[in-house]
């Protein structure tokens, strides 16, 4: 569903230095992403609270689970 | 020793010879005295006009795996277990056929009831799987677990 919206399932994305940076640098880039609900991981770790990024993490948005 | 998670998914739907054999691998563990077993179908929901014929499972697997490595530590941590089993397809999934299969088995069926339903409602809140409802018309939805 999110990737169905963006241009590439997989891509690098110049560095931000926090995952709430990430998230605004991610919305200003795919304006789409500001209407979807989505969880970020950081490193395959759901990300509640602004944490800081060194640069080689690997991102994933995530759209609500429907498992089972 | 430093355990490893294990892989969960199946492609395509869990069939009742998995699940059979699943229940006849443990005949020789003697110490059970209960299992309990949740088994998920899909269901022909009505969807916008339509109604759902299969569902295509897609994970982030990787982070699932691992998400269902730390969920089963703490199940096994919580309850006095004998042994946890988890299924969980990928793929196409048609109306009527299996998805989830979650086995718990236990000296005592409280524990292994308890345990099941822990279990099940962890993997459905916490697991990155998701689930596309295919539709009758070609269209497709996605669902959302409430």
């Amino acid at each position: 569903m999110l990737a169905e919206k963006l241009p590439q399932q997989e891509f690098e994305f110049p560095y931000q230095k926090n995952s709430q940076e990430l998230l605004e640098a991610l919305g200003k880039k795919f304006p789409v992403l500001k209407d979807m609900k989505f969880s970020l991981a950081v490193d395959k770790q759901l990300v509640q609270e602004n944490i800081r990024l060194k640069g080689n993490e690997e991102i994933a948005l995530l759209p609500p689970f429907s498992g089972g | 020793m430093i355990r490893k998670p294990k892989n969960i998914f199946v492609e395509g739907p869990i069939t009742s010879d998995r699940i059979a054999t699943a229940i006849q691998n443990h005949s020789t563990k003697t110490t059970i005295g209960a299992h309990s077993i949740f088994l998920g179908q899909i269901r022909a929901d009505e969807k916008e006009g339509s109604v759902v014929k299969a569902i295509e499972y897609t994970a982030y697997e990787d982070m699932a795996l691992e998400k269902a490595f730390e969920i089963r530590e703490a199940i096994f941590e919580k309850y006095p277990l004998t042994c946890m089993h988890i299924y969980h397809s990928l793929g196409r999934v048609h109306v009527g056929e299996i998805s989830l299969f979650v086995f718990t088995s236990s000296k005592h069926r409280k524990v292994a009831i308890a345990a099941c339903e822990e279990l099940v409602e962890r993997l459905k809140k916490e697991l990155p799987v998701w689930g596309k409802e295919l539709l009758g018309s070609e269209e497709a939805t996605w669902k959302e677990n409430t």
